[in-house]
Formats: C-alpha cells, sequence, structure tokens
C-alpha cells in the first residue's frame, strides 16, 4: 500500500465516525477547543499506528480507545491533585427520593420525565463534565454509545468489576448534580 | 415456587445491572417476577428506567453541526503525510 492510499483509507475509516468522536471530547474535556484538539491528536497518533490496526475489525472501538487514553493519561499526567470523591450516604435512589418529598409523584405526573424536561442539553453535559475524570469516561462511553461493561472494559483497559461501580456511582453522582442544579434554578424545592 | 422470589432489598440491589442489561436471563426473570407483585419497587424502576432513558437522549443531542465537522476533518487531513489535501 502506498502512502497516499493509506491516507486515503484511514480517512474513509474515520469520516463516519469523527462527529461521534468529537462530541465524545467535548463532554471529556468540557470544552469545544480543548476537544477539537483532543481528537486531531488522537487522529494523529491513530494515523501513525495504522499500520497495526486490522483492516476489517472494529475502526470506532480501535479509534475511540486511543482517544479515552490520551485524555486520561493527559489528566493523569496535569499534575492535578487526586481526584476525590465523596463517599457519602447518599441514597441509592436519590432522586426519586427527592421527587418524591418534593410532591412530584402526587401530582400524577412522571417526575423522571419533568424534571429531564426543565434541564435542557448544556446543563446535562455540563453535569456529566462536572464527573471525575474516570467516572467521566465511563459515563460519555456509556451515555453515549451504550457500550456495555464489557466493552467499555477493554476500551479503557480497567477490569468490568470496575467499569460497573464507575458508572453506578457516576450516576448517583449525576443525580445529585442535576438536583441541586434544578433547585438552583428554582425547579425544584426541598 | 417460593423460593424462586427475590426481597425488595434484592430486587433494588440488582436495579442498576438490570437497567443496563448486564443480567442474566434467570436474573432478569426473577427481578420482573419480583416488580410484578411489588408495585413499590416497579415505580422505582419505572423512574430510574425514565431518567437513563431521557438522560441518554439528551446527552446525545449533538451539538456539532456538520461544517464544524467536516472543518475538523480537512484541519486532520492536512497534517497526514502524503494527504491529497496537502
Amino acid at each position: 500500500m502506498t502512502s497516499n492510499e493509506k491516507s486515503q483509507q484511514f480517512e474513509e475509516l474515520l469520516t463516519p465516525i469523527l462527529g461521534l468522536a468529537l462530541g465524545m471530547a467535548t463532554r471529556l474535556s468540557g470544552s469545544r477547543d480543548d476537544a477539537e484538539d483532543l481528537v486531531q491528536e488522537t487522529a494523529i497518533q491513530a494515523f501513525s499506528m495504522f499500520d497495526s490496526f486490522t483492516l476489517g475489525t472494529n475502526f470506532k472501538a480501535w479509534f475511540l480507545k486511543i482517544l479515552f487514553n490520551r485524555f486520561l493519561n493527559r489528566q493523569r499526567s496535569a499534575n492535578r491533585a487526586p481526584q476525590t470523591v465523596e463517599l457519602d450516604e447518599t441514597a441509592e435512589l436519590y432522586l426519586y427520593d427527592q421527587t418524591r418529598r418534593a410532591g412530584w409523584q402526587d401530582k400524577g405526573n412522571d417526575p423522571a420525565t419533568l424534571l429531564m424536561s426543565k434541564l435542557d442539553s448544556a446543563t446535562i453535559n455540563a453535569a456529566l463534565s462536572a464527573l471525575p475524570d474516570e467516572f467521566r469516561a465511563v459515563a460519555v462511553l456509556y451515555f453515549m454509545e451504550d457500550f456495555s461493561y464489557e466493552a467499555i472494559a477493554g476500551l479503557l483497559d480497567v477490569p468490568i468489576g470496575t467499569v460497573r461501580s464507575r458508572l453506578h456511582r457516576g450516576r448517583k453522582l449525576l443525580q445529585k448534580t442535576l438536583w441541586e442544579l434544578a433547585r438552583e434554578r428554582g425547579i425544584a424545592h426541598d | 415456587m417460593l423460593f424462586s422470589l427475590i426481597t425488595c432489598r434484592e430486587a433494588l440491589l440488582q436495579l442498576d445491572d438490570y437497567l443496563d442489561r448486564e443480567l442474566s436471563d434467570e436474573e432478569i426473570q426473577l427481578v420482573e417476577k419480583h416488580l410484578r407483585l411489588c408495585n413499590h419497587c416497579a415505580q422505582k424502576f419505572s423512574f430510574e428506567d425514565a431518567f437513563l432513558q431521557q438522560l441518554k437522549t439528551k446527552v446525545r443531542r449533538v451539538e456539532s453541526e456538520d461544517v464544524q465537522v467536516l472543518a475538523l476533518l480537512e484541519r486532520i487531513k492536512a497534517r497526514l503525510p502524503d494527504s491529497e489535501a496537502k
């Protein structure tokens, strides 16, 4: 394969998944500019490793693995203080309990739909971006592509149990954050 | 028959895995049997499921316009060696 053919083949595989990669990178990094840089750098790295990719296999998964590893390695090497997650006693069904206390169930509404209808995508994605890095990576893969625990574990090179734990705890944190946002905006009251 | 039923606590412990479709067929059957019998748990499962589905919908709402993605693709192509874009 000539160098030009290699570039062409790479571009053909990259083009259909680029929008998804950019969307995921945006939710990971919280900034469109950072996301575009991340995707660009990932594409350059992926191209340099393209000889190791087996044509006919899952290019999307291969590319995303490089992207997520790049993101997480960058975060770790940024000398940030370790992100701690409050191991508080937040109820397992935090949002369910909060909406019950607020009397939303009594009004004959679907409380989950009611809450989510009042929160726009930008707010929800901001809440997602506020998750600790390791939790956010799992959540982005799960919410955007419905990847299984096993697939996420493969992409992030972590055990399935770790994926499960981070996803479940991440969802709990999201519920808490979204309810706090709803309260701040007067959508919900305790 | 009684020994094939699970408690509310056992059902709720499996709620996240159930919603993520990560339970075995047998485990799913046990959970669903419980939900048919327990309206209290059924409400909780329904709430969490609705919340998750709508969260997914809103997270996936694509704000990247095609023109932005195409512009990014062009920048990437310009950095690839021997790309026709050069």
